[in-house]
């Protein structure tokens, strides 16, 4: 199954529902595609990825009607029907985010291990970047975002836990189906986001929202190229000293 | 819960079904053709609101429509009750945000730097703070009520007359207390209004028009929040002039 003919569904596919901007399919959703469907256009469904979606959906304060939306023109665009197994396993995924959400809220902190798992679904955006050839250029271009503190080595103190966490929920207001993480270690958020002609616009809002949070110096924002390679992508995410 | 317990909360469900069946008179939002759906949609939101996680009101489901553990649910049925369940919880969830806060400065800061602003609703364009003010005494005109309740009370119970009031998406309150004491010593509430709806002062004739403490417990200031240069929270931090 060629692109172009996945091209012409996606031309003549509307979003339904709440996402039913009219035009085209926002870029960042076509993003999802191979990470969903690696095998491209007529290959199984990735759960995993599929739950990974879901719970960056409850997440980001986005409703389980906007995902099962989403998710049926992201199944339109393949030419399937969203299956029974996949609106259960984006429910029950979005569903358990959302209830530790609710209990994050009530505790005041997030719950243990979610920056290791976060940093995961980061990374795991970013190397599937290569998986992307089987969809040709309905696949947008990753890129990796960056909001860096001065931090320690500028003489500056560390951002809060608390400053960190506004930003990774402001990033994922502003990327709405972005991975996002923070990196307390590097002083730093990072975001699989997608490449389109309003990332730069996006960028700024977020620049701009970051330079209001900060009492003290504001973090910069920075848009970083993906490494084709699995170790460069490990670099830039780790990188050394 | 055990399955038997399951059971027997979904045989709730299957006399129901019996009741209603046939039925017009169920009010289902939005309407749905199949009983079936919308009986399974009532008895989601009552798992939903006694705490039942989805994976299990599934599990339930499985079990009352006869089917083996993991296989298929009807696709319209699952999503009719998925969606059943998301919008109890979410309805919950604001339910108790509904409560008026006390923070410290810097929580409301990060509280709204996290609802305020992209995404869920416009920026509040006007700043009410109310502290506690003079009480006149009782034989002036106040009230005996106000002798008995401290300025404590009195700001609690205008943080709730503003909070009943203001309800549109942006729109909040929050009672302030410092950071070394529990006990709130202000009221912000955060004021989403036109040019000409004058919302601001509708809020501040509210208060006036409650017996809150009598005459003059309450010292009520409006601040506009725009035309700052670094947004709203920059405003609202210097009209608030705190951070701590």
């Amino acid at each position: 199954m060629g692109w172009t003919w996945v091209t012409d569904r996606l031309a003549r596919s509307r979003p339904a529902g709440a996402s039913s901007a009219a035009g085209a399919t926002p870029p960042d959703l076509r993003a999802q595609l191979p990470r969903l469907w690696p095998d491209g256009p007529g290959g199984r469904v990735d759960e995993e990825a599929l739950a990974v979606l879901s719970r960056g959906y409850a997440r980001a304060g986005r409703t389980l009607q906007d995902l099962l939306a989403d998710l049926d023109v992201l199944c339109s665009v393949v030419g399937i029907g969203a299956s029974s197994r996949m609106i259960e396993a984006s429910s029950v995924a979005w569903s358990d985010a959302f209830l530790d959400g609710v209990a994050a809220q009530a505790s005041g902190s997030p719950a243990p291990g979610r920056d290791v798992e976060e940093l995961r679904e980061v990374e795991r955006l970013l190397h599937q970047d290569g998986n992307g050839a089987s969809w040709g250029p309905l696949v947008p271009v990753g890129r990796l975002l960056l909001v860096t503190w001065p931090g320690p080595n500028a003489g500056r103190p560390r951002p809060s836990a608390e400053e960190l966490d506004r930003v990774v929920r402001e990033t994922r207001q502003v990327f709405p189906r972005s991975a996002v993480a923070p990196q307390p270690a590097y002083d730093r958020v990072v975001a699989a986001v997608a490449d389109s002609p309003s990332l730069p616009g996006r960028v700024s809002t977020l620049a701009a929202r970051c330079a209001e949070l900060a009492a003290d110096v504001p973090p910069a924002v920075s848009l970083a190229d993906v490494p084709a390679d699995a170790g460069g992508v490990d670099r830039l995410l780790r990188p050394a000293g | 819960m055990s399955p038997d317990g399951r059971r027997s909360r979904w045989s709730r469900w299957a006399g129901a079904r019996d009741e209603v069946a046939g039925s017009t008179a169920q009010p289902v939002e939005p309407p749905l053709d199949d009983d079936l759906v919308q009986d399974v949609v009532t008895m989601t939101g009552q798992a939903a609101v006694d705490g039942l996680p989805l994976s299990a009101v599934l599990e339930d489901l499985r079990l009352v429509l006869d089917l083996a553990p993991g296989a298929d649910l009807p696709a319209p049925v699952l999503r009719a009750c998925a969606l059943a369940w998301a919008s109890v919880q979410q309805e919950l969830a604001a339910g108790s945000a509904d409560d008026v806060a006390v923070r410290t400065w810097h929580e409301l800061e990060s509280h709204l730097w996290g609802s305020v602003g992209l995404g869920e609703g416009p920026d509040p364009t006007w700043l009410v703070e109310v502290r506690a003010g003079t009480p006149r005494p009782a034989e002036a005109g106040g009230s005996a009520l106000a002798s008995v309740l401290g300025p404590v009370d009195h700001l609690r119970g205008a943080a709730q007359v503003l909070a009943s009031y203001l309800v549109r998406p942006g729109e909040q309150v929050s009672l302030l207390r410092p950071p070394t004491g529990q006990e709130p010593d202000r009221v912000l509430a955060l004021v989403v209004s036109g040019p000409d709806e004058g919302r601001p002062e509708l809020a501040r004739a509210r208060l006036q028009a409650q017996p809150i403490g009598g005459e003059g417990a309450l010292d009520v200031r409006v601040v506009a929040l725009t035309g700052h240069p670094d947004g709203m929270l920059a405003a609202l931090r210097e009209a608030v002039e705190r951070r701590d």
